[in-house]
């Protein structure tokens, strides 16, 4: 019996003025075709590179713990991802139907003061608060059918000055 | 993600050129930490072509650094690019590893 193809790591995309929604697959390169999206989009609304910046390394940081510590490896799991312009603000909404983790209660890692005692785990967490303006876990309520996600992470990015969108 | 080296005037110059995320450091890990802990003399890292560093990247410069430390070395950054300073200011790293803004300060700081 022949193999059946792999699924498509990013699919599902809705690019509407203001607003980009996508569904990425499990696995590592769902993070580079859904980034490179997402950069794409914030680029048309018009955010600063540094912004982009942000957003792109708060993507990267959600997606890549979601994939790889959430996800049995190989499964049929996947992430929702909402971006959306809310006035001076961008909102990325991550659903993802992995093993419940809520990244707002980890402790962070201690101030680096000497580099024999930094702490190299949890990092990411780290990077994704300080990045952020705000950083939300909820547990959504199930679905009925179709997709039924565990976890859903908001993070608000402020945007500062805007380009003219183009 | 590519990584390369040369030696210039008795130290180690590795490029890493490139996004340091999750793909990317995967990528390169083995290799950026062969050429600057088995060096053996002071190393600089050109971070101008970097143009993306995420946690799993300053993971990998605080590892390394920690690394040539204990060979009694010094490992200097040189040439970040903004959004590249803005992790490393951001997470603090630059409290702990040399971090410059030319080539000529990075061989001067790992001379010392």
């Amino acid at each position: 019996m022949p193999a059946s193809a792999p699924a498509p790591l990013l699919r599902a995309v809705r690019f509407e003025t203001g607003r980009l929604s996508m569904r990425l697959g499990n696995g590592l390169a769902a993070i580079a075709e859904g980034g490179a999206t997402l950069r794409d989009f914030c680029a048309r609304e018009g955010l600063s590179a540094a912004v982009i910046n942000r957003i792109d390394v708060i993507f990267e940081e959600v997606v890549a713990n979601i994939v790889r510590h959430g996800f049995d490896a190989g499964s049929a799991q996947s992430i929702e991802v909402l971006a959306l312009i809310d006035g001076d603000a961008v909102v990325l909404v991550f659903d993802d139907d992995g093993r419940p983790f809520d990244p707002t209660v980890q402790p962070p890692p201690a101030p680096f003061t000497r580099l024999a005692e930094a702490q190299v785990g949890g990092l990411g967490v780290a990077l994704v608060q300080r990045l952020a303006r705000t950083v939300a876990y909820a547990q959504p309520q199930p679905k009925a059918e179709g997709f039924s996600p565990v976890n859903r992470l908001t993070v608000t990015v402020a945007t500062g000055e805007r380009l003219p969108p183009g | 993600m590519q990584v390369s080296m040369n030696e210039l005037d008795g130290m180690r110059r590795v490029v890493l050129d490139g996004r340091l995320d999750t793909v990317g450091v995967g990528g390169v890990e083995l290799s950026f930490t062969a050429m600057t802990v088995s060096a053996g003399r002071p190393v600089v890292v050109d971070l101008a072509a970097v143009s993306f560093l995420a946690s799993l990247g300053v993971r990998m410069f605080i590892g390394t650094a920690r690394s040539v430390a204990a060979k009694g070395n010094r490992l200097v950054f040189y040439n970040a690019t903004p959004a590249v300073m803005e992790i490393i200011d951001t997470m603090g790293l630059a409290e702990i590893i040399d971090i410059v803004e030319t080539e000529a300060e990075a061989m001067a700081v790992a001379r010392a």
